[in-house]
């Protein structure tokens, strides 16, 4: 399951970058003052791990741990959608699988945890176990209900009953329908896991069965309920409430599903407390609660968050030799050492660098650039920097529209991605700090997207070029039917200084070329301009001005969240896909991406699923519906004092992750 | 007409005012591109289509524009200040944990207005004409002219960063403890400057006044000290008209302080306000720009009543 | 019982800081009749003779200048303005190193694009400036209309005008700004939109005051009494007199409004990033604050685009408050000032 990815070296190898702009223009004078010029920053160290050695682990002391946000939004997890909320309650809820520094899955409080069967359903398979139910209310066809019971709702709805007309009634599965359906064999896929004994929740509750199937209740009503209940169907305690065995199912034949089905896990007594009502600051008997290695200590309204290690923490009383896939030194500790972590809100980078510097804080992440430079480059500080999910794409709206529409031909779309400078774009904005983009997918999602190495496949011949190709953008052109210069509009959000300078430098390269016309507009700031861009009326208008859009998004370890939310027609017009509406791409396209992760041989075979995508993504590049940019690196800066730092891909495990995970040996302490 | 019922008539004034508001603030929410829900879905891949529409649906945003006033108008008679949707909580539970914070910096602010303001105005009416008037002068212009954030910035980068004398970070003691204070200086002057600019200007234009007058050349003549002549006599007369005037710099200490809440991350209603903004929190919005409407009006209104108090004929052209 | 506390306190003092307060800003000196001539006579006079003032305008009229010349403008096309004195073109990057220290090739150094700060600085000046300007002319110009005919008709007229007047006022004016700037997106005509929508109350509560006074006038009674038609009593009689102090306001006030864009600019709302707008610079090179360890400080990156904000200002400032003065208005700019 630990496949080492050796990528990591062939990337390095150019991440020497000069950290000024020098070799772009006329070099000016070298200020004194400035201290710039071009010295180069050599980012490798800060891609190597950080080793601890078990012998040397202080215990005990009082972590700051510095977050990019003015105060929590959520303590609830049931509710909070603010990945900064996840970075601290990671801490206090543990889950059922845990992930490497590759972002691999790995058995947790599961003992056991494994997709076994899956089945060739679709909605209509439901269709004899459904329900009529007449929704409370029709919205541009889309019902919303309103049933009896608060922790139910519709889990599917008959795709011939949509769209929804008021006072028409629709055939639906809800939670208890669902449970008939599995109980007949009717379902996606199954997932059957058993957790170790003896965990305890911080109030001493032990853990079973029980608390993974009713914790998805508390999702019911919240704001994530979407985002759970489109795949999950039914969750079982197949030997009691108080065993330990439990059976989770998915709608579809899902191979995604093992890794999105599971919730936070909650203990007995907050079943039923609603969502976004988990929340001390409203209530004080609402501490969250989990079973993780940190309780909330104390709280206040924005200022003041103390975690504290728990004295029950369960890897103590299961053992590390029961985990098992742990294979490590015996003596490696059976959870974390620091004895509290003292959270600072500190939303300003600016505020955050200066923070570390004067030894307010010991961890922060999101530096600005050239303070984390600074901080890289002294020896009293330590950068710890991997590949990570966050991804900049260029969407091309593929409309063939009377005026404009050059972008519905395949070679137009093309020859801009070929001339996208994407080495440049990282070692000039991101001063080295990221990744240019050859495939359309990042090393820590690679695991499950595809049976080669990393660093075979961003060598394969349909790869994104990391240098802008001139040559092929113009022959490229020449197959096209369209003459040269092509004007086009490069759209992004404004309130991005690095987007918009990485766009400049994309739109300068367009007109170097004398291929094409390029000019970068910045309608508006991100939640505004893509509330414009998710209408039919953007879609057209963008097609006649030849304006591509980018943004950025995070992704998960999951490769198909890097192809799915801008790609699938069942997104247009939701995150984010803009242009792609049903019909713009060929069904046989869009068949062939929804069965990298739909279908029951890539739901119960991960190695299916791997060679689905390798024929899948040369189809990709080729179509080229969407460019990818760049990908982040995810960086974490800390003070001597903190030994054995590595920052995870995923921001939300952070802090869990630098505290204590096994898989890794990974583990900090403070040696003050 | 009597003064309770000047202020009777005043304070009734202020509600239709205050309701006036409310209606502006929700008609530009609403008229606005873009609600709370594009604000949640727009870069989160994770929401499927068809949620936002239920999402709307659970906060009541796609009633009518009116109903939806309505609701909260409702909510606002019954202490209700609605939800602030991204988070689950209630507005005014948000507004008062920011509010003393804010309430601090102001204050600040306002004491060191003061202290600047009245010895530096004195100082400039009595010499007045002179060099010590220019500079005097000069030095008000400079405080007027200052952009607030550029010099928040420059202190910070200068006395906090540089010189590292002030601490750039919460330092989570109490509202008023020591550790507390010494962060507050830098915003507190920032915020202070303008303030304090204004009324040393006004405070040297009626004191000015107030020597030109005959009592003070009467006062004069009997031979009382010149000292005793300022500080006994003309300071009190013109103190009057800067406290009435500093009822009127609460406004511009509310605007103050959203750009130095933001350049020190100072954890105040400034700042949430701006992401209020941010994140179409129509709610917390409402909440923050009542409770300022409040304070605008409230501090108009004692400045009234102060100038009522010192000049009945005021009261008469009500 | 308060009543008489008040009374008390006042005694002896006639006119113990008696201003009514609704125009505050005025003074009763300003009541006898000033042919408008002598005004703008009065006005250049004290100008002429204010060393302050003098270099306030020499300021003023050279960064202006500057602004214009700085880089070639043409309308639709046509170049009405050929000049280019910046040294480089201000959007252009990469023409010197990132964050390289001034020096005889970047005067003021430059930015972490490698853009030069002078140019940008220069070409600055061309937003603030011209938005200040504009804002300040339209709304004087809503101000001194809705004033007068609030302070010339008198009775419920007045009162619903005032009312809504007051309605403004309850915002703090880069509240309102702000909102409506983040909200309906910024650019150059949004601006000047929400600054003069929140500045033109100012100018309507200051000419009301006068006007209140100048209506009891003897003349302006006579005029009347011979049967003048109201809209030529106000605009031949009562508003030439009236002027004063919004004259004074406006100068002052052109001042505020370039703070208030230049501090929306720093919050990053007014302009798209990139834009040299001096706020939106200041924005951008926030970053350079951050050192890091013992990393240099650029401080020219965010030096000089504050300090233009500063100087400007503060020779218009300098320039309104010796017309001031000179009109012996005593309009403070109370309730503005430094980005409020």
């Amino acid at each position: 399951m630990s496949r080492q990815l050796s990528s990591r070296e062939s990337i390095i190898n150019r991440r020497r970058v000069l950290q000024g702009i020098a070799a772009a223009g006329v070099a000016g004078v070298a200020g004194c003052l400035g201290g710039n010029g071009d010295e180069e920053v050599d980012i490798d160290a800060a891609l190597e791990r950080n080793e601890v050695d078990v012998d040397e682990i202080v215990e005990g002391g009082r972590l700051e741990f510095a977050i990019p946000r003015s105060s929590i939004s959520d303590y609830d997890q049931a509710q909070s959608t603010q990945a900064e909320d996840s970075v601290v309650f990671e801490a206090v809820y543990d889950g059922l699988l845990t992930t490497n520094s590759d972002a691999e899955s790995y058995l947790w409080m599961a003992e056991e945890y494994e997709a076994d069967e899956a089945n060739d359903v679709s909605a209509t398979d439901y269709e004899e176990y459904m329900i009529e139910v007449e929704p409370a209310e029709v919205e541009d066809g889309i019902p919303i209900f309103d049933l009896d019971d608060d922790t139910n709702l519709v889990l599917i709805q008959h795709p011939d009953d949509l769209p929804a007309e008021d006072g028409e009634s629709i055939r639906v599965i809800t939670r208890d329908e669902a449970a008939d359906a599995v109980a007949d064999g009717v379902f996606g896929v199954r997932v059957e896991g058993r957790l170790h004994e003896g965990i305890e929740f911080h109030n001493g509750e032990e853990l079973t069965a029980e608390n993974v199937v009713r914790s998805y209740d508390r999702y019911v009503g919240s704001d994530n309920q979407g985002q759970m209940f489109d795949s999950f169907l039914h969750a079982e305690a197949t030997d009691g409430d108080d065993g330990y065995e439990f059976e989770l199912y998915a709608q579809d034949p899902d191979a995604a599903a093992f890794i999105e089905l599971p919730p936070m896990i909650y203990p007995s007594e907050h079943f039923d407390v609603p969502a976004g009502e988990l929340d001390p600051r409203d209530d004080e008997d609402m501490v969250p609660i989990g079973t993780g290695p940190y309780e909330v200590a104390e709280f206040d309204e924005s200022q003041q968050l103390l975690l504290e290690r728990t004295d029950n923490y369960w890897v103590e009383e299961v053992g590390l030799e029961n985990i098992p896939w742990y294979d490590g030194p015996a003596d490696f500790p059976e959870g974390p050492v620091i004895d509290e972590i003292n959270i600072r809100f500190v939303d300003d980078s600016t505020g955050r660098s200066n923070a570390l510097e004067d030894g307010d804080v010991d961890i922060a992440y999101e530096l600005p650039s050239e303070a984390r430079n600074n901080f890289h480059t002294s020896d009293d500080y330590v950068v710890s920097a991997t590949e990570a999910l966050g991804f900049k794409f260029m969407q091309f709206p593929m409309d063939d529209t009377d005026t404009g529409g050059a972008f519905a031909e395949r070679e137009v779309r093309q020859a801009v991605s070929a001339l996208i400078p994407r080495q440049q774009i990282v070692d000039l904005v991101e001063q080295g700090w990221g990744d240019p983009a050859q495939v359309p997918f990042p090393s820590p999602a690679a695991d499950l997207g595809t049976a080669q190495e990393y660093d075979e496949i961003v060598e394969e011949d349909w790869a994104y070029n990391v240098e802008p190709d001139v040559e092929e953008a113009e022959a490229l052109l020449e197959e096209a039917s369209i003459e040269t210069p092509v004007e086009v509009v490069i759209e992004t959000n404004s309130d991005d200084d690095e987007r918009v300078d990485k766009m400049e430098l994309v739109v300068d390269e367009l007109n170097d070329s004398g291929l094409f016309e390029a000019e970068l507009e910045t309608p508006a700031e991100l939640g505004d301009w893509t509330s414009e861009l998710y209408t039919d009326e953007a879609r057209t208008d963008n097609a006649e001005r030849n304006a591509p859009a980018v943004i950025g998004l995070a992704g998960t370890p999951d490769t198909h969240g890097f192809i799915e939310a801008i790609t699938d027609p069942d997104n247009y017009n939701g995150c984010c896909n803009f242009f792609l509406a049903e019909g713009v791409l060929p069904d046989e396209f869009v068949d062939q991406l929804r069965g990298c992760r739909f279908g029951v041989d890539v739901a119960e075979d991960q190695d299916a699923r791997r060679a689905a995508y390798d024929e899948f993504w040369p189809e990709y590049a080729d179509m080229c519906a969407n460019t990818i940019v760049d990908y982040s690196l995810n960086t974490g800066t800390t003070n001597t004092d903190v030994v054995g730092f590595n920052v995870h891909p995923q921001t939300q495990i952070i802090l869990s992750y630098a505290l204590y995970n096994p898989a890794d040996e990974q583990i900090i302490y403070l040696d003050r | 007409m009597s003064l309770q019922k000047y202020i009777l008539r005043r304070v009734l004034t202020s509600i239709p005012v205050l309701f006036g508001v409310s209606v502006v603030t929700f008609g530009i929410m609403h008229a606005a591109p873009g609600d709370v829900v594009s604000q949640m879905v727009a870069a989160n891949p994770n929401v499927p289509p068809g949620e936002s529409v239920r999402l709307r649906e659970e906060f009541g945003l796609n009633d009518p524009i009116w109903v939806q006033y309505l609701d909260w108008m409702q909510g606002i008679f019954t202490g209700d200040f609605g939800e602030v949707y991204s988070s689950s909580r209630s507005a005014d539970t948000i507004v008062m944990a920011r509010l003393p914070e804010t309430l601090l910096l102001g204050a600040f602010g306002w004491v060191f207005a003061i202290l600047i303001a009245v010895p530096g105005g004195i100082y400039a009416a009595v010499n007045k004409d002179e060099l010590g008037d220019d500079v005097s002068r000069f030095a008000a212009l400079s405080g007027i002219s200052i952009p607030n954030f550029w010099l928040g910035l420059m202190l910070m980068a200068i006395f906090a960063v540089q010189l590292d004398l002030f601490p750039t970070l919460d330092p989570q003691t109490g509202l008023l403890s020591r550790e507390m204070l010494w962060w507050l200086i830098l915003p507190g002057v920032t915020i202070g400057t303008a303030a304090s600019a204004n009324m040393m200007r006004i405070m040297r234009t009626s004191m000015a006044e107030e020597l030109n007058k005959e009592y003070v050349t009467a006062a004069r003549a009997k031979g009382l000290p010149e000292r005793t002549v300022i500080l006994k006599h003309v300071l009190r007369n013109s103190l009057i008209s800067v406290t009435t005037v500093a009822a009127f710099l609460t406004a511009s200490l509310v605007s103050g302080s959203v750009v130095v809440e933001v350049v020190f991350a100072w954890p105040g209603l400034g700042r949430e306000l701006v992401e209020a903004i941010q994140l179409r929190e129509i709610n917390l919005l409402m909440a923050i720009t009542l409770l300022t409407g409040a304070v605008v009006v409230l501090a108009n209104l004692l400045a009234d009543i102060v100038y009522a108090l010192l000049d009945p004929r005021i009261r008469d052209e009500y | 019982m308060s009543t008489e506390r008040g009374r008390i306190q006042i005694s002896g003092f006639e006119t113990g800081g008696g201003e009514d307060w609704e125009s505050e800003t005025a003074q009763e000196k300003q009541e006898e009749y000033v042919e408008p001539m002598s005004l703008w006579r009065r006005i250049v006079s004290r100008l002429a003779r204010d060393r302050l003032a003098l270099i306030g305008i020499v300021v003023v009229v050279l960064m202006t200048v500057t602004a214009l010349v700085a880089r070639p403008i043409s309308v639709s096309g046509m170049t009405v303005q050929p000049f280019s004195l910046a040294p480089f073109d201000p959007t252009a990057t990469a023409v010197g190193g990132r964050h390289d220290a001034p020096s005889m090739t970047h005067l003021m150094g430059t930015n972490r694009q490698g853009q030069d700060m002078l140019s940008r600085v220069m070409v600055g000046g061309r937003y603030s400036i011209s938005i200040g300007l504009v804002v300040t002319a339209i709304a004087a110009t809503v101000g001194v209309i809705y004033g007068s005919i609030s302070g010339y008709f008198g009775g419920w007229v007045d009162s619903v005008l005032m009312r809504f007047l007051d309605l403004v006022f309850a915002f703090p004016a880069l509240v309102l700004a702000l909102i409506l700037v983040a909200l309906f997106g910024g650019g150059f005509w949004p601006l000047v939109g929400a600054f003069a929508l929140v500045g033109w109350a100012s100018y309507a509560r200051i000419i009301r005051g006068e006007i209140l006074k100048v209506k009891q006038n003897e003349y302006v009674l006579a005029a009347k009494a011979l049967g003048a038609r109201d809209r030529s009593v106000l605009f031949r009689h009562i508003i030439p007199n009236a002027i004063a102090p919004v004259v004074v306001q406006a100068t002052l006030s052109i001042g505020t409004v370039v703070i208030g864009v230049a501090a929306l600019g720093f919050l990053g709302i007014g302009f798209s990033p990139g834009t040299p707008e001096w706020g939106t610079m200041l924005d951008a090179e926030r970053d350079t604050l951050a050192t890091g360890a013992g990393g240099a400080w650029y401080w020219w990156a965010t030096i000089f685009p504050g300090l233009m904000i500063f100087l400007f200002v503060m020779s218009m400032n300098m320039i309104g408050d010796v017309i001031n003065d000179a009109l012996d208005t005593q309009v403070d700019d109370v309730g503005h000032g430094g980005g409020g």
